[in-house]
């Protein structure tokens, strides 16, 4: 038996390179810390930020990133809308996409700390600022 | 001519039609600003006869207390909203103390917030007081008038405007029905309390009626409405002392099923809350009595997003383990087993407080029981730790308990085969974490020992109508609910010091003593440790009195062996009660004049919240070592 490239060889590379190259995953985000921030202080709020970005895929993008055929967006947060825990109630899908059970005040923290530091994707996230 | 009369006519009766409408549709929101308006000008009169008495004395005393008795009950009969749509607004007209620190759920994470009181009950008490000034008490109730004052500003108004809110108000207004509204909380004249009730179950069913008239597509059911108008009547037909009044029926027979309804028009409905008060309460808990009613802790930990069996199975098989494993202390020698035996309730029953690590001294405090721990927001007496993982840590690098460190304690662990694979396979789970942490290994600790705590216990069985209790159990709660005080701080239905919406833990100062013989007063600082105040000092979390029977010795540093021993200290006033110097007790010095046969009636309440536990065989190894020294640990440890 001799081995020969078919169609349906080609066609399966193309597919499987497609899948491979999505399932990649997303690029590493980088992050605009403040020139004055110092280094280690630096080095920790980098590791809590990308705590944060994996968090923040699973717990929030579902919602707020803006999804493409090619492109993944991260909106731009207002410092007012990542305020603090204030956002576990700011609208009403928080009541139960938020709550202690599905993201631990700890890991609210890493969330808002990425949302801060992120580098500015361009895109303004328009939403509900905190009522009172 | 007559073409004019009938468009006239006809123009008329429309105009009447639509103002009909909206007077209709509007007439829920029409009622709340008549009643906040009734309080204010209730308010303003009670200002004026202070304002008019010459001096505080006699006569002018009887006055003034008669004209906070009719404001009050124009504040009760806006209770339901007050309490609910602005929680600091409230603690100007009604706080039941002059200086609360508070760290509510969210706020634990930061600096407790020194709220400062004032109000109709605050204002009563100073009238006690000797010599009481006018500016001082016009000072509490000019702050009240303003406070609510504020009821009617737009921001406030603007939530009364949609249905959502009138079910979680009508759910905090059940959960006090069941914890505070019966018990002399926040009302310093005991005749009071019943009386005060009634006026509230009839208000609030004219504001029932409002509502479903208001809003016609969310209307509270039929069956909801009758059994309230059954609550009035049951109420109504009851003698007009609180220790003569049924708490148990009450709440078993009216309060929980009303409770139970209100929950399920809340989803029915989904209604939604944007307000911090329904942060710990789950909308699906079908019972006061049923321990998914509101969440303190979450056990998982990090791993708080598994959710299938399996997984669930593995954290607890890992976390069972580790409860029993020495290796987490210094010497491999002691286990969380050493302080908290499974076999003795979860703590040590043995000794007053446990022994130190040097194997020598004794700790400073009791070894709590870890049953019901989840139910705090604050672990530890104090209230030192936020979460139950903070404390995991913290017990195991403490010099004086574990002695270890988290470095050489996790290399410990994961120099065990079986830890290490399993923590490994765990870590999918928590993505945000590329290695084993000691955050994975309290987590697990947490999760195993936090199910023991879904115990149900007879009393409430009995409230749920499963299995009754006896008499004297029933009769011991109706004491508790009243003349004995107990409820004040021990709320309804986890009886610690976490009361409705159940968002915060409190601290409270008895005068507990450093020994049974009331020599002097406990030596430790207690809350003041943490948070240091005038008002902290010595200060204590209430605990939990579910398996009291069980978890003996007693308050934060053992000093008594039986709960006969605890109830005279209660009875006779606390620490001050007894001759100490207490200048912030905040339990009454006053004797309760409890009968022996109250007493008896009082325990036997509290052997009715023993609770069912599971207990699970003690493993009988633990996991090898690569290093062969660790291997020879005893499973619990050694002391
Ligand atoms: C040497 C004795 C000792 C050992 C060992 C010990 N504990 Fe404790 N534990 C205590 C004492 C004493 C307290 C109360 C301390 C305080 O309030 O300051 C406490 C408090 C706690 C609390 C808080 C309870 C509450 O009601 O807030 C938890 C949870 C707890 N321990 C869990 C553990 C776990 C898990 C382990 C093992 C990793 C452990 N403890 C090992 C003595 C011990
Ligand atoms: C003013 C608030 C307050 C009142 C009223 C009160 N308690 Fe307590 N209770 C506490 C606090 C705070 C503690 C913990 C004290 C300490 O650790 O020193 C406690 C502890 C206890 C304990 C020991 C729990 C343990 O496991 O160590 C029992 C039992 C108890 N109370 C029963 C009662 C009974 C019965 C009554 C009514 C007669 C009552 N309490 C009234 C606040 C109160």
């Amino acid at each position: 038996m001799k081995f020969m490239i078919k169609k349906e060889h080609i066609a399966m590379i193309v597919l499987l390179m497609i899948a491979v190259l999505s399932c990649m995953g997303p690029k590493k985000v980088a992050y605009d810390f403040p020139s004055t921030m110092n280094e280690s202080v630096q080095k920790e709020y980098l590791r809590q930020c990308e705590k944060g970005a994996v968090l923040y895929e699973i717990s929030c993008s579902g919602c707020h990133t803006k999804k493409s055929m090619l492109s993944k967006k991260i909106p731009d947060f207002t410092a007012d809308q990542i305020y603090g825990y204030e956002i576990r109630r700011s609208n009403k899908n928080h009541e139960n996409a938020l709550t202690a059970e599905t993201v631990t005040t700890e890991e609210l923290g890493y969330i808002l700390n990425f949302l801060m530091y992120k580098k500015r994707s361009g895109l303004l996230h328009k939403g509900t600022h905190v009522e009172n | 001519m007559n073409k004019y009369y009938l468009s006239a006519l006809f123009f008329f009766i429309a105009f009447l039609a639509i103002s009909f409408k909206t007077i209709q549709s509007n007439s829920y929101q029409q009622a709340y600003e008549l009643k906040i308006n009734d309080f204010i000008k209730s308010e303003s009169f009670l200002i004026k006869t202070v304002q008019e008495c010459n001096q505080l004395s006699g006569t002018n005393i009887d006055k003034i207390k008669q004209a906070i008795g009719a404001s009050r009950n124009k504040m009760k009969s806006a209770d339901i909203w007050l309490r609910y749509l602005e929680p600091l607004a409230y603690k100007k007209i009604n706080s039941p103390l002059p200086v609360e620190w508070e760290t509510e759920v969210f706020e634990k994470f930061e600096k407790p917030y020194k709220r400062v009181g004032a109000g109709l009950t605050l204002a009563e008490l100073y009238l006690e007081e000797e010599n009481p000034d006018k500016d001082t008490l016009l000072h509490l109730l000019t702050q009240a008038e303003k406070a609510t004052g504020s009821f009617l500003h737009d921001s406030i108004v603007s939530k009364i405007k949609t249905f959502d809110h009138f079910y979680f108000c009508n759910r905090l207004f059940l959960l006090n029905l069941a914890s505070i509204y019966t018990t002399g909380f926040e009302c310093p004249d005991t005749a009071l309390v019943i009386p005060e009730l009634k006026v509230m179950l009839s208000e609030v069913n004219t504001i029932y009626a409002t509502y479903n008239q208001s809003f016609s597509s969310q209307q509270l059911s039929a069956p909801y409405m009758t059994l309230f108008a059954a609550c009035i009547q049951f109420a109504v037909n009851q003698p007009e002392r609180y220790s003569h009044f049924d708490h148990f029926t009450f709440i078993k027979d009216y309060v929980n099923p009303l409770f139970a309804l209100n929950q399920q028009l809340i989803r029915q409905y989904g209604a939604s809350s944007r307000s911090n008060l329904d942060y710990a309460l789950n909308k699906t808990a079908a019972s006061i009595f049923d321990k998914s009613l509101y969440m303190g802790q979450i056990t998982k930990g990090i791993f708080l997003r598994v959710n299938d069996e399996q997984t669930l199975q593995t954290i607890d098989r890992l976390g069972e383990m580790l409860f029993f494993d020495p290796i987490l202390s210094a010497n491999n020698q002691r286990s969380c087993v050493s302080c908290h035996d499974p076999k003795q309730f979860f703590t040590d029953t043995l000794r007053s407080t446990s022994l130190q690590f040097n194997e020598k001294e004794f700790l400073p405090r009791n070894s709590p029981s870890l049953l019901n721990t989840p139910f705090n927001h604050l672990a530890m007496l104090d209230g030192k730790h936020h979460t139950l993982q903070h404390q995991g840590k913290a017990v195991i690098t403490n010099p004086i308990e574990m002695g270890s460190n988290e470095n050489e304690v996790l290399e410990k662990i994961l120099s065990c085969k079986e830890y290490k694979a399993g923590f490994t396979k765990l870590l999918k789970h928590t993505p945000q974490e590329k290695e084993i942490t000691l955050e994975h290994i309290v987590s697990a600790l947490t999760f195993y020992y936090g199910k023991f705590s879904n115990g149900t216990a007879a009393f409430d069985n009995a409230m749920n109508n499963k299995t009754p209790v006896n008499k004297e159990v029933i009769e011991g709660f109706n004491l508790f609910m009243s003349k004995s005080q107990c409820a004040s701080c021990h709320f309804v239905p986890q009886f610690n010091g976490v009361k409705p919406p159940y968002i915060g833990s409190e601290f409270e100062v008895l005068g507990t003593p450093e020994d049974p013989h009331y020599k002097s007063l406990s030596k430790d600082k207690g809350r003041h440790d943490v948070n240091p105040a005038t008002e902290t000092m010595n200060a204590f979390r209430t605990g939990t009195l579910r398996n009291a029977e069980k978890t003996k010795p007693y308050m934060h540093n053992g000093v008594f062996k039986t709960l006969d021993e605890v109830i005279e200290f209660y009875n006779g006033g606390g620490g001050a009660g007894r001759g100490l110097v207490v200048e912030n007790q905040t339990l009454s010095s006053d004797s309760l004049r409890l009968t022996k046969k109250e007493k008896i009636q009082l325990i036997s309440f509290i052997k009715s919240l023993n609770e069912e536990i599971i207990l699970e065989v003690t493993p009988e190894k633990l996991p090898l070592s690569k290093n062969k020294t660790f291997n020879t640990r005893k499973v619990g440890g050694e002391y």
